[in-house]
């Protein structure tokens, strides 16, 4: 018999109502309505796991422009620079004017040829406006504050584990503020205990009818879009081990709803719908160019350089040398910092360098031995399902009772300090009888970390005890990979990346991390890949699969000969002072070791080339302009000598609010072999992924790279995008204003909107000054334009983000030896 | 031979997003559906273009397929809501007869 929803809406009504006897609200549809509504807003990771992500990524069902149209409705945003910027980067030469005049002449054209584009307008507004919204607003940012703070405060919300809706339910009913008014207390405690039942109340109290409720229910979340951010992460992360409290987006609509009303003291009676706005559309003021031509043109000048640089390569004009890797390979995360540092290394010494996404094939989260909670290490697309735990290096194991009881003298003295600064009864005597100290402690801080920097004693620490990542699934444990999955990802890691013959003596397992002091955004100069997260520890893991003879041995029967004498080393490179420390170098036979130890020298003049490379963006707006072909000069520029110490000192200064540059300015992806960028100096603006064409012959690798990577710099493209068109709006703002709240976010002053973006500090070099212009991505592939295609009609997600311009993509087809733009 | 009795339910067969699986799951279990199954990575053609089921290293792109069964009032009220959410989000929802062995696993 068939089965049809009109049927199940009908005929079975009655049975229906039985199992709504407590309810006249029907759950599954709140929850889905309040779905759709969230797709306004992305999600935002606490401050430790920050990780920059596209802030409209739920517009991206739209094409580029017109998405631009509603962002700046839902949100008052700008998502473009002005025009009198754009004039003057025309008159400065970083936009080209042929390439901007020939933009022109198609936007004319399309002008004349298409219809006008309509948006539709958010049909209804927020029943709250003016000084009412700004009380529900602030309450909003108070009571999200106060509800999520697990750690900084000590007298903590009551009755948490009932939920968001309903500690605001107990806790609005003893608020002096409302307290006088007996009809509002009446009808505040006659409330629904249910969420779902709570906020179809409230849109049918605030009169928004069945049709307009989506769209409402958007238009709150967008009003303080950090809290609704940041509350999707944790309603997708819920029962994570870090929080004691859930929270999900219904239950702060209902409480945000509820406030509209309370403030509007709209509980009396019911109001009527009001007329709403119309149509918006794109037209322009005629005569005038539009912005996002200048954009555009912007955007296709610099690719004009890349694609220039690339196809002298392919013309085999300048730089096509055999590549030396005798002394190592070492493989670098695709992060647009590795440009740097990979060209400096190649610069000094025979070391071939690899780009593959930095977590290394290896979806896991890490238990570092002295944290609590293991923390996820693989992009965020991925949800981990295999840990690893670090547990004592064999070796040092004599020296691990000293660290253990070192650390635990620390954690007593750490844990007395915060009662004691806490307390009620001790706050005050602390801070009188500690206040000398403390002056101390922040005079040494202030003078003597330069020392600290000066005086650095690089020799390996005898003392030092060394941690091993654990990878092995056991009794101790059982979230750990068997031998299969091992071979599996580890194969993976090195198939996607082109590296499966011609191994060097050495293959190092480049991750990154960033060294700051005071710095609540460390995490967004550490690793994206790495979820926010230093990789070196996914690079020691990955070396010490390789290194297992079990595993070669089944990675050979899949065609994959590692040579016997090849090792596999983990490293970590340090964004903020370049140094590169190599791992488990005693696991190398002392012959071995001296050619290492020439490794690490050469390691140690790229670093100090690489520093003077990154100091000249901030010495000369010059090199700043444009991509160069070969490395950038300081002589040549005029530049004095780099202060070097400097440079170091900024990762223990903590006063310093821009460390380094993170991802600023990444403007392209590029996925191929080194060959086509070797020796050009692009600034750090390009991520640059491994691929060899010829050695993926089905286009699996090629397939996975775009399905992972390429979203994941997309993701990061569009956090850096739209944090610098409007920094208030999808950034953090000024770094000098900020509060952290409950060590996951930052609030600007003592009550606002949580902060999810990017700080104005990471984007802009002065209050007012970006240091880059910001661009969508170009994604460059060396491959066949068949094989590109196949794969973009088998992802419909990848192939959208092209045609509707989110992404630029040129293919650098080796069967037609030229590159192809495809959008 | 043993006598062997079937009873009749109903099948909610639903392919979404896989950012989505939470959502839907959560729907179902305050409906009171007691288990259900999830199939990951399914590949297809439909509305939204081809859609490939692998995608190694990305969770949030794949389509899913979640299988419940359940009284009739209950998969009533789930579809009820899926149908709302498909107003905004990608995704196709099957109902069915079924006839089930072990009646108390499903209600």
């Amino acid at each position: 018999m068939e089965i049809t929803l009109e049927r199940l809406d009908t005929a079975k009504r009655k049975e229906r109502k039985k199992f709504k006897s407590n309810s006249s609200v029907n759950k599954s549809v709140v929850k889905a309505l309040v779905a759709n509504a969230a797709s306004i807003v992305n999600t935002a990771p606490p401050l430790k796991n920050f990780i920059a992500d596209n802030p409209t990524k739920g517009f991206e069902e739209h094409d580029f422009l017109k998405a631009t149209k509603l962002i700046e409705r839902y949100f008052k945003a700008k998502c473009f620079q002005g025009r009198e910027q754009y004039e003057k980067l025309v008159a400065d030469g970083e936009i080209d004017r042929e390439i901007l005049n020939s933009l022109i002449k198609q936007y004319e054209k399309d002008k004349l040829d298409m219809p006008e584009v309509q948006i539709l307008a958010p049909a209804i507004s927020l029943r709250s406006a003016g000084d009412t919204l700004d009380q529900v607003n602030n309450y909003t940012n108070q009571f999200c504050a106060g509800f999520l703070d697990e750690t900084e405060s000590i007298w903590g919300m009551p009755q948490r584990d009932k939920g968001f809706y309903y500690v605001w339910k107990n806790l609005i009913l003893h608020d002096p503020k409302f307290s006088g008014d007996s009809k509002l207390k009446s009808w505040l405690g006659s409330l629904p205990e249910s969420p779902e039942e709570s906020l179809s109340l409230a849109l049918t109290v605030l009169g928004i009818e069945e049709d307009d409720r989506l769209e409402y229910l958007r238009l709150s979340l967008s009003s303080l879009p950090g809290w609704a951010s940041y509350i999707k992460w944790r309603e997708g992360h819920e029962h994570w081990d870090h929080f004691k409290y859930d929270v999900n987006l219904l239950e702060y609509l209902a409480v945000r709803l509820h406030l509209e009303i309370v403030f509007l003291k709209m509980f009396k009676s019911y109001v009527p719908k009001e007329e709403f706005t119309g149509i918006i559309t794109s037209k322009e003021k005629e005569g005038e160019i539009p912005v996002h031509v200048y954009q555009e043109a912007l955007e296709r000048t610099y690719q004009k350089q890349l694609t220039d640089i690339i196809e002298s390569n392919l013309a085999g004009q300048t730089n096509n040398q055999a590549v030396d890797k005798s002394l190592a390979q070492m493989i670098f995360c695709m992060d647009v910092r590795s440009e740097g540092i990979r060209r400096s290394i190649e610069s000094v010494s025979n070391v071939e360098t690899l780009g593959a996404a930095g977590f290394f094939g290896l979806p896991v989260s890490y238990k570092k031995y002295d944290e609590e909670f293991a923390e996820d290490t693989c992009p965020v697309l991925i949800k981990p399902v295999h840990k690893i735990e670090e547990m004592v290096h064999p070796k040092t194991l004599d020296k691990f009772s000293d660290f253990q009881f070192s650390k635990s003298v620390n954690d007593l003295l750490t844990k007395t300090y915060k009662s004691l600064k806490s307390n009620v009864g001790t706050s005050f005597i602390f801070a009188e009888a500690a206040g000398v100290l403390y002056m101390a402690m922040m005079l040494s801080k202030t003078f003597f970390s330069k020392m600290k920097v000066l005086f650095k004693d690089n020799k390996d620490s005898k003392d030092k005890v060394y941690f091993d990542a654990n990878v092995d699934l056991s009794a101790s444990n059982p979230s750990g990979l068997t031998l299969q999955e091992q071979v599996y990802f580890s194969e993976t890691a090195l198939k996607l990346m082109g590296l499966t013959k011609n191994f060097s003596e050495f293959v190092i397992f480049t991750g990154h991390g960033s060294t700051t002091e005071n710095n609540p955004y460390a995490a967004a100069l550490d690793c994206g890949a790495c979820a926010g997260q230093h990789g070196g520890d996914n690079a020691k893991a990955v070396a010490k699969i390789l290194n297992n003879p079990e595993i070669r041995k089944e990675i050979a029967n899949n065609g994959i000969h590692i040579p016997e004498n090849t090792v596999f080393l983990g490293a970590e490179h340090d964004t903020t002072t370049d140094e590169i420390e190599i791992y488990d170098i005693d696991i190398v036979d002392p012959e071995k070791r001296k050619r290492i130890d020439m490794l690490k020298s050469k390691l140690g003049i790229a670093a100090t080339i690489n520093r003077e490379s990154r100091e000249l963006t901030n010495v000369s707006a010059k090199v700043n302009k444009k991509l160069h072909t070969e490395s950038v000069n300081s002589r040549e520029l005029g530049v004095d000598e780099i202060d070097h110490d400097k440079i170091i000192f900024k990762s223990q200064d903590w006063s310093e609010t821009r460390p380094e540059w993170g991802l600023t300015g990444n403007i392209a992806f590029f996925i191929g072999a080194r060959d086509l960028l070797k020796g050009s100096d692009l600034r750090n603006r390009v991520f640059m992924h491994s691929y060899d064409w010829e050695g993926d012959n089905d286009g699996s690798a090629l397939e996975t790279i775009m399905c992972a990577p390429m979203v994941v710099t997309q993701c990061i493209n569009g956090q850096y995008y739209f944090s610098s068109m409007d920094n208030v709006n999808f950034g953090s703002g000024s770094k000098i204003t900020h509060n952290v709240v409950g060590d996951f976010g930052v609030l600007q002053g003592n009550s606002s909107d949580l902060q999810t973006g990017l700080t104005l500090q990471s984007i802009f070099k002065d209050d007012e000054t970006l240091l880059y212009n910001p661009q969508r991505l170009c994604v460059y592939i060396q491959a066949p334009l068949a094989r590109v295609e196949e794969i973009l009609e088998k992802h419909s997600n990848l192939k959208n983000l092209f045609t509707r311009n989110w992404l630029y993509l040129k293919v650098i087809c080796p069967i037609e030896n030229k590159i192809i733009t495809i959008n | 031979m043993s006598e062997f009795e079937l009873n009749e339910m109903f099948k909610l067969e639903v392919v979404i997003s896989g950012e989505d699986q939470d959502t839907v799951s959560n729907m179902m279990k305050d409906e009171g559906i007691t288990g259900y199954t999830v199939i990951p990575n399914i590949s297809g053609f439909g509305h939204y273009g081809h859609h490939q089921g692998q995608m190694f290293f990305n969770d949030k792109s794949s389509f899913v397929m979640i299988i419940a069964v359940a009284p009739e009032d209950v998969i009533a009220r789930v579809a009820e809501g899926l149908e709302v959410l498909f107003k905004g989000k990608p995704g196709v929802l099957f109902v069915s007869e079924v006839s089930v062995a072990r009646v108390t696993y499903f209600s």
